[in-house]
């Protein structure tokens, strides 16, 4: 008799056994495997994080040490640039070792500034001669195997697509350009198509050299026309160009403009080259386009020549989709007109028809006769619904069919 | 198993022998399980955890200074182990169905058991049908014999939220056992 849950339960499961699938010791088993290499690689990771950490520290230690030989170490960096052969070095320093016998190695170690990244931390390089017959293209070193080496590009900035080259000095193992390895070669020719940092690498076991270059994009030129192009009044151009940060415009009529969006007062109509030069520091592309610059809006459109029906006259009177063409009259009417005033003459001032309704037209006819064919002059006077002043003059060639 | 025996084993599973890890794993694993079954909700995170549970010890049997019973110490680890599996399944600690906790008509039964009443299979059953932070409390609490101070320390809840959850875990065992024997006296 129990008359406590907790008694039941702590008695009926405090020593029970449940026997486990037999699977489950293998799988223990290889989980366990698993942890144990992880852990390994780990332990092994932390360790030569440890050695190269101790190894910078003799680095800096090192480094430190050499600041008091100034002297030394710039004399070490004209070596490099000089490319002055080790013997020779060796033979005009009285400090470092007697000239080098084939048969003896002798490591000096010596703290080099690299002459590319003067920003860099000093690296840790050696001159190392040995007996090894390296085939080496330098005639007075034919045993000497030359570690260091020297990487130069040209350009290192400019627009996209730029061609570099490359020249090495030296014998490098690897090139890379961006990361991809190239074959080497001492004078290489390339093209970096894409805008950008580009990184070109050089190594070998004991050296390292890279140079970035900086690709700019390639810019473009563009700029929208203007909807109005009336002269005298001023017209904007809206410059959509890509990758550029100065500009220089030439109207075609001897003015110029370095804004980014220029305005400009045409006083002449005619039509006019806008030329466009859009710059970036390295690249720069130029545009022209046509504008025509017109006199003062006309919101009426007159044809500009007739052919009068040879049946007699009309009366003027036109359906506004008349195909003839044997009435002159506004094809285009732009804005409502409120007064109309038609003005036709000959070319010695005589009036040849006048209207005050816009709805009537010339036919051709003066006096009930065609007149003859020629050139005419029409004046049209009058207001607009709006107020403004409407005041057209032209010519009208008359035609005759040609039958 | 005598103390001698005991000894050897531990010493031959601190250096790593595979022999003793099997043999250890033979005598002891069924034990373990049943503790490891109790807390989980399924077979399947009850092997897991005995799983879990078997790497804690091969890696940690180094630190054993054959002080106290060795059986103690891996029940502790099996445990242990629950407890982290418990913390992972932490986002469902709250999810109750609205059955468990409503107040049900049997406050006023007596807890009269007989120990013949139920096998044990059946009271696993019924412990694990428990929702996951009842059955924790109730498992470290009843059985296990920690007090409420001790379990809300290591499952990182309240003092009193311990206690509430174990009276409502108590509950809801007076209430299943009822229906089994119901059941069973029905038939």
């Amino acid at each position: 008799m129990i008359n406590n849950i907790e008694d039941l339960f702590k008695k009926k499961l405090k020593n029970i056994e449940i026997q486990p699938d037999p699977e489950l010791w293998n799988k223990i088993q290889k989980k366990y495997k698993r942890i144990k290499i992880i852990k390994n690689s780990v332990r092994i990771a932390s360790v030569a994080l440890f050695i190269i950490f101790v190894a910078s520290l003799f680095i800096i230690k090192n480094n430190a040490a050499s600041n008091h030989s100034l002297i030394k170490q710039a004399y070490n960096i004209k070596i490099l640039v000089n490319k002055i052969p080790v013997s020779k070095v060796n033979s005009t320093t009285p400090d470092t070792n007697k000239p080098i016998t084939n048969n003896k190695s002798q490591f000096h170690h010596k703290i080099k500034q690299q002459e590319h990244l003067p920003d860099t931390t000093p690296i840790l390089t050696d001159n190392y001669n040995n007996t090894v017959n390296h085939i080496n293209t330098q005639k007075n070193d034919t045993n000497t195997y030359k570690r260091k080496f020297s990487l130069k590009v040209e350009p290192t900035e400019g627009c996209a697509p730029l061609t570099v080259n490359i020249t090495i000095e030296g014998n490098p193992t690897h090139l890379f350009i961006d990361n991809i390895p190239r074959a080497l070669n001492n004078n290489l020719q390339i093209t970096l198509d894409s805008a950008g940092r580009h990184i070109i690498k050089a190594l070998n076991p004991w050296h390292s050299d890279s140079i970035i270059i900086n690709v700019y994009p390639q810019a473009k030129a563009d700029f929208m026309l203007p909807v109005k192009t009336i002269v005298n009044q001023p017209i904007t151009f809206k410059n959509i160009s890509q990758n550029a940060n100065t500009f220089l415009w030439d109207f075609g009529d001897g003015a110029i403009s370095q804004d980014k969006n220029p305005s400009h007062i045409f006083t002449k109509e005619g039509i006019y080259y806008i030329t466009l030069i859009a710059s970036s520091k390295f690249c720069s592309d130029t545009i022209t386009k046509i504008v025509q610059i017109s006199k003062k809006e006309q919101y009426l459109l007159f044809p500009n020549a007739i052919i009068p029906n040879p049946a007699g006259p009309t009366g003027g009177y036109y359906t506004q989709n008349n195909m003839r063409n044997d009435i002159f009259y506004p094809v285009v009417v732009k804005k409502p007109v409120a007064e109309y005033h038609l003005k036709i003459y000959d070319r010695n001032g005589n009036l040849m028809f006048s209207s005050d309704n816009i709805k009537i037209g010339w036919d051709g006819y003066y006096k009930g006769k065609m007149v003859p064919l020629g050139v005419y002059v029409y004046i049209v006077e009058g207001r607009f619904k709006d107020g403004e002043i409407l005041l057209q003059k032209g010519d009208i060639l008359v035609l005759s069919r040609n039958q | 198993m005598d103390k001698d025996k005991e000894i050897e084993l531990i010493k031959l599973l601190q250096q790593g022998d595979r022999i003793a890890q099997k043999e250890l794993f033979d005598k002891f694993a069924p034990k373990l399980l049943a503790i490891a079954y109790r807390y989980a909700g399924s077979k399947q995170e009850a092997e897991d955890i005995l799983q879990e549970a078997f790497i804690k010890i091969f890696e940690n049997i180094k630190k054993f200074r054959m002080e106290g019973s060795f059986e103690g110490w891996l029940r502790r680890i099996v445990i242990n182990t629950a407890i982290i599996h418990y913390h992972k399944t932490a986002k469902y600690r709250y999810h109750q169905d609205f059955e468990t906790i409503r107040e049900s008509d049997i406050s006023f039964y007596k807890d009269i058991y007989n120990e013949a009443d139920f096998t044990w299979e059946e009271l696993m059953k019924v412990i694990q049908s428990l929702p996951k932070g009842y059955r924790t409390v109730f498992n470290l609490y009843a059985i296990e014999g920690y007090k409420h101070k001790e379990i809300a320390k290591m499952l990182g809840i309240d003092e009193n939220t311990s206690k509430s959850q174990y009276h409502r875990a108590k509950k809801l065992l007076r209430k299943k056992l009822l229906q089994l024997k119901k059941i069973r006296n029905d038939k």
